[in-house]
């Protein structure tokens, strides 16, 4: 009872330290927890259609070219009765006010047994209108407030060129809206194909096929589709968005794992603190009779406790903490994507309680070795409060750092695609290093100390001392920091590196001065054959030198559908093409003439293809293959593409129109003249816009930039986090100091020298976490380049490190161990000699 | 009217009495919804007056009315002895009484409902299955000429005019059925020559007749067993434009068929209160074909057992005894399979049942269907 009413009063006279020690552990499980949620939701990021039909939505049955027939989806419900099939008519348009707004329409046939009427999905109070109204939709409260900024509940909806009235539904705030995406109109079929004017025609079925006989199932609707009709597996389709969710997942994956590591770095700290100020205290009790094992009980609980408390805390503010990252995955997945709603999903209690109960066990297990000092302490040693354990010997962690190494090594060579052997390999290789860093750090303090020894620097000297003789708790502060930055480092050297890479790709492949495409709303078409006719006349005007022009189409290939580029490439656009593997020359000599086709590098490593293996497409003409003659850069499609001539695509399937254009202005100055001249020719064609060259670079880049803003703020959190740490765990170090900061004191030394005692150990402690953390943070984003990257993408790109952004974490770290440093100075300055003293 | 006549009496579909009292819930579907808008009446006709009733004209749909409905139920036999009962029925309900001015072949007010459900009595299994379309590219539709209606495969379309005899068709995962059935009886009107009046304000009524004689011949498919089966089945038709009053909560819906050839229609008004509406009747129509009206005061009906969903857990009445004074009739009804409750968009129980009793001292016994709707 006295142990325990003890203890409650240290912990009550000191909320700064108990604050503390909740405070590393709560970060830990806040991070951990924000995460998982930011995953989860981010995985569960499903297209409306998706959301609102019963069961999983199995495959789409689309058209080769441009919308399907509707007959085809009464032919199949009248064939298999038993179908869950669901049409849909879904296109862009614009609602224009002051500032025209981009929107997606969504006609979905609302009376479908398909259709989920609980739950998300159509909120079925408002259906009777959405069925019964000429042009009436619903969207969610937001987009409603932004559409509708002035005036009444009707918007003017721009749908190619035209223009009709659209009446939004008054959707009520609250749940069922919100389970809209942004900017999404969702009408009834038949609403949508008068709107866009396509009366019996649809975009796609989605169909919820059955697990069993599937495949059956499927071939037997293979064989009722007419000509020009894909039945695709969705599965195949959710790889490719998946993959982007695997980009997030990723990088999240990396910093949550990291963030633990760094969060028992800073537990441990947090625990030795405790005990280490309480060594008087316990020696008492021990002297009145405490047992060794009920004081270990009772650390242990009060640890358990401030686990349990720090835990509840850290589950709330990581659930907090997930929704403001959820607007940065959810801009991201936008931008990458189509439209989808990421909402904020709930964990489950039970993964709640799993993380929670990690935050206790990690603290337990951390506070287990300070734990088991404090019930070594000596009575008589306590009751002097003389530190007994700074000259225990060091336990050897070589063995640990060699195995762990090795480990890695293994791990990496058996890893081909599996990023959580990565990962395994990447935190054993962690391990091998920060294992070490306690050791080196005692290396440098011991070689300082030898190299001061004649100086008269004797603040520092004893400074030093005073870090080799406790460098059991030193180190791991040390320890703790650098990874932490490391981990920071990484990151920036990753995605800086990424980023140089796609501007230098981008600066090279878009080599045309202007560029022309049709706009999202535009049927396929229609955009198709404007830009076919203005090529025609682009071709016969003077200052233009040359027109490239490019097609993007899906194909069927071995491995689900293949992303098909047709390229019109004239010899200036040529060099916009970078090879990695196959020579440009020999390329181009072969281009149009033979059945060669360039592959992109992420294509060429999930098929594992390289030059002159051949690809066999589905021609109308029955297969055909297709030779690699080489393979180039390209970082906008991570599941990869191959290219063909536009020569020989004509060969083979009949020719298409074009997707966009590129054109090549005569001479340099003449392009703004040009650009007027192509605007002239487009003009009143509202379905086409018009690029400059370093437009479409800034956008792209604007893109890039967004999807990596999580990861830079996580990578922020990181380093807060670990510096809330090390500030703790710098003053746990220093006031255990005080005692001889008081003895100091009574043999006369100025304030001035005891901060220089004082900020000498913070410093060291923070150059040596910062300059360690340099190479161990490249080598950790080379890391995540050359195999994390790889692995999940498929393509390369050349490190690079930022050194101004290093220098600013570097500065920022050795700031910390500055600010870890003043509240020991005035604490021990304001401690009366005599009361230090008392102890000694 | 019967039951659905429930539906029809009230006018309600069963979906608007549920929604009444649990909005948005599970109940919450399309149809709910669409019978929740009182404002919607204006646009359609109503049961206003007595009509003068064509067949096979008024086998087909009635669209400039809201709601309508075709609901065949029936107790099977099979060579081996197996037994069946089946529900085959098809509700069309319109959200507008016009189609809109949009240019689409999807754009059609009218909705069908299917509801089919077998149970298999021998291994007292309730099987049911729900379809829903709008009456668009032909998937879906109810037409005149002839009398049909149809959601994809499954269908009733009349096959013999002068006999008022319907084939019956519908096949879900499993199950299927595929029967023959004809009348050797004119239609019986029920209410007041066909019009059903369903509360005191004019118009809420509908028009209901029923074909409660029919002979029913074909297969039941379960799994791959394949039953002939034949046994006696029960047309009701209803179409009309109300909805329930206020007041009524729901209703119990008897249709009853006895060895002898008589039979027993009786839809029995709930009211909040518990009580029984003044509105509620039937019809007694004898071996002979002659029609006795029944009304509130002349039929008695006592609950004597009931039964809780192991899955809703609403208590459904599961046992009635009833007594017709005047025509010295006495019966027990039984459900033949104690779960035969539709847990999908509605919750309602409807299922075989079995009747034993006597008329003065002669024995009656005989099947019939039953309906309990508005329970929670």
């Amino acid at each position: 009872m006295l142990l325990w009413l003890a203890n409650l009063r240290y912990l009550s006279r000191h909320p700064w330290q108990a604050g503390l020690a909740v405070l590393g552990v709560m970060l830990g499980v806040a991070v951990v927890t924000a995460v998982q949620l930011t995953q989860r939701s981010a995985r569960e990021a499903l297209s409306y259609t998706e959301r609102v039909l019963v069961g999983a939505v199995t495959h789409h049955l689309v058209a080769q070219h441009g919308l399907l027939d509707e007959q085809v989806f009464a032919d199949l419900s009248l064939a298999f009765p038993a179908l869950r099939a669901l049409p849909v008519l879904e296109f862009d348009a614009e609602v224009s006010d002051a500032v025209p707004h981009a929107v997606r329409v969504l006609g979905l046939d609302l009376i479908n047994r398909s259709l989920q009427t609980q739950g998300p999905g159509t909120p079925s109070t408002l259906l009777l209108p959405l069925l019964r109204d000429p042009a009436t939709g619903l969207v969610n409260s937001k987009t409603r407030r932004a559409l509708l900024s002035n005036h009444g509940s009707t918007v003017d909806l721009k749908v190619k060129g035209g223009k009709t009235q659209l009446n939004f539904l008054a959707a009520p705030e609250g749940a069922l809206a919100l389970d809209l995406p942004d900017d999404l109109i969702v009408v009834d079929i038949a609403t949508a194909q008068a709107l866009a004017n396509q009366p019996g025609k649809l975009s796609a079925i989605d169909l919820a096929l059955p697990a069993t006989d599937r495949d059956k199932l499927v071939a037997a609707i293979q064989a009722r589709l007419p000509k020009g009709l894909v039945l695709r597996d969705s599965a195949a389709d959710r790889v490719q968005q998946q993959a982007l969710t695997r980009a997030f997942e990723t990088n999240l994956t990396a910093l949550s794992l990291l963030v633990l590591v760094v969060g028992m770095f800073l537990i441990y700290n947090t625990e030795s603190f405790l005990i280490v100020q309480r060594k008087a205290l316990f020696g008492g009790l021990r002297a009145l009779g405490v047992t060794r094992r009920e004081l270990l009980i009772a650390v242990l609980v009060e640890a358990g406790l401030l686990g349990v408390i720090a835990s509840i805390i850290g589950v709330a503010c990581g659930v907090a903490l997930a929704h403001a990252l959820l607007q940065l995955v959810t801009g991201t997945i936008n931008d990458l994507y189509y439209r989808v709603a990421v909402t904020a999903v709930s964990l489950p209690p039970a993964m709640m309680g799993a993380i929670a109960l990690g935050g206790v066990v990690a603290t337990l297990l951390a506070a287990l070795s300070p734990a088991l000092e404090a019930t070594r302490v000596p009575v008589t040693d306590a009751l002097h409060a003389r530190d007994s354990s700074p000259n225990a010997p060091a336990a050897r962690t070589w063995p640990v750092s060699v195995a762990a190494a090795l480990l890695a090594l293994l791990l990496m060579r058996l890893s081909s695609d599996n990023l959580w052997i990565d990962y395994a390999a990447l935190l054993a290789l962690m391990l091998a290093v920060s294992i070490q860093i306690p050791g080196v750090q005692s290396i440098v303090v011991a070689g300082l100390l030898r190299w001061l020894r004649n100086h008269r620097w004797w603040p520092e000297r004893i400074a030093l001392g005073n870090l080799l003789r406790q460098r059991r708790r030193v180190g791991p502060a040390t320890t703790a920091l650098c990874v932490a930055a490391a981990v920071s480092v990484g990151m920036h050297v990753m995605i800086s590196s990424f980023r140089l890479a796609v501007e230098a790709w981008l600066t090279q492949l878009l080599r045309a001065d202007i560029y022309v495409a049709y706009t999202d709303h535009t049927p396929r078409e229609i955009g198709e054959s404007a830009l076919a006719e203005l090529r025609s006349k682009l071709l016969a005007v003077a200052e233009v030198r040359a027109v490239s022009s490019v097609t993007r189409l899906t194909t069927p290939g071995v491995n689900g559908p293949v992303a098909l580029i047709v390229y019109d490439l004239p010899a200036p656009a040529r060099a916009g093409i970078q090879f990695i593997a196959g020579r440009a020359s020999d390329v181009w000599a072969r281009w149009e003439t033979t059945d060669i086709a360039i592959i992109t590098e992420p294509f060429a490593y999930h098929n594992k293809l390289a030059i002159g293996a051949t690809i066999t497409f589905e021609t109308p003409r029955g297969p055909r293959d297709f030779t690699i003659a080489g393979i180039y850069r390209d970082y906008a499609n991570e599941r990869g593409a191959v290219a063909l001539s536009r020569a020989t695509y004509g060969r083979h399937w009949p020719l298409t129109g074009y997707s966009g254009l590129g054109v090549y202005a005569r001479q340099e100055t003449g392009i703004a003249k040009l650009r007027a001249q192509v605007e002239t020719l487009t003009s009143g064609n509202a379905s086409l816009e018009i690029h400059a060259n370093a437009e479409l670079r800034r956008n792209a880049l604007a893109v890039f930039d967004r999807t990596f803003v999580i990861t830079k703020t996580l990578g922020f959190l990181t380093l807060g986090v670990s510096m809330v740490g090390v500030v703790s765990a710098l003053l746990a170090q220093q006031l255990e100091q005080a005692r001889q900061y008081g003895t100091l004191r009574a043999l006369g030394i100025n304030g001035y020298e005891l901060a220089r005692i004082v900020f000498a150990q913070t410093l060291v402690i923070g150059v040596v976490a910062t300059v360690l953390a340099l190479p161990l943070g490249i080598g950790l984003g080379i890391y995540l380049i050359r195999v994390i990257n790889l692995h999940s993408f498929g393509w390369t790109m050349p490190a690079n490190v930022a050194w101004g952004q290093l220098g600013a974490i570097a500065l920022s770290l050795l700031g910390a161990a500055l600010v870890a440093g003043i509240y020991p100075t005035l604490r021990a300055l304001h401690t009366s000699p005599a009361r230090a003293l008392r102890n000694e | 009217m019967n039951r659905r006549h429930w539906l029809g009496l009230a006018g309600i579909p069963l979906g608007a009495w549920l929604l009444r009292r649990a909005p948005l819930s599970r109940t919450d579907s399309p149809i709910t919804v669409i019978f929740a808008e009182r404002d919607l009446d204006l646009e359609f006709e109503r049961a206003r007056e007595r009509r003068t009733f064509e067949f096979p004209r008024d086998h087909g749909p009635h669209p400039t009315y809201r709601h309508e409905w075709w609901y065949f139920t029936g107790n099977l036999d099979s060579e081996a002895g197996d037994a069946f009962g089946f529900q085959l029925t098809f509700f069309r309900f319109a959200v507008a009484a016009h189609a809109r001015a949009v240019e689409s072949a999807w754009n059609s007010p009218q909705i069908l409902l299917g509801h089919f459900a077998l149970t298999d009595l021998k291994a007292q299994r309730f099987m049911p299955f729900e379809r829903m379309s709008r009456e668009a590219l032909g998937i879906a539709g109810a037409s005149l000429t002839p009398p049909a209606v149809w959601i994809n495969d499954w269908r009733i379309a009349l096959t013999a005019p002068v006999r008022h005899g319907w084939q019956l068709r519908a096949a879900e995962a499993g199950c299927a059925l595929r029967l023959d059935v004809t009348s050797n009886a004119a239609p019986v009107l029920q209410g007041d020559g066909g019009l059903s009046q369903k509360g005191s304000d004019l118009g809420n009524a509908s028009y209901y007749y029923s074909l409660p004689c029919l002979t029913a011949v074909g297969d039941v498919q379960i799994g791959a067993a394949n039953h002939k089966v034949q046994g006696r089945a029960w047309l009701d038709r209803e179409w009309g434009t109300s909805v329930l009053a206020p007041d009524q909560v729901g209703w119990d819906w008897f249709g009853l068929q006895f060895d002898d050839g008589s039979s027993l229609m009786f839809y029995c008004l709930r009211l909040r209160t518990g009580a029984r509406d003044a509105h509620s009747a039937g019809t007694w129509v004898g071996a002979d074909g002659g029609v006795h009206k029944l009304d509130a005061a002349s039929t008695t009906i006592a609950i004597t057992r009931e039964w809780t969903s192991p899955i809703t857990r609403i208590t459904f009445p599961a046992h009635w005894q009833m007594g017709i004074a005047a025509l010295d009739v006495k019966i027990e009804v039984t459900p033949r399979l104690a779960d035969q409750e539709w847990r999908g968009r509605f919750r309602y129980w409807e299922g075989a049942v079995k009747v034993a009793g006597t008329r003065g001292s002669t024995p009656l016994a005989g099947f019939g269907y039953v309906e309990l709707t508005g329970y929670t």
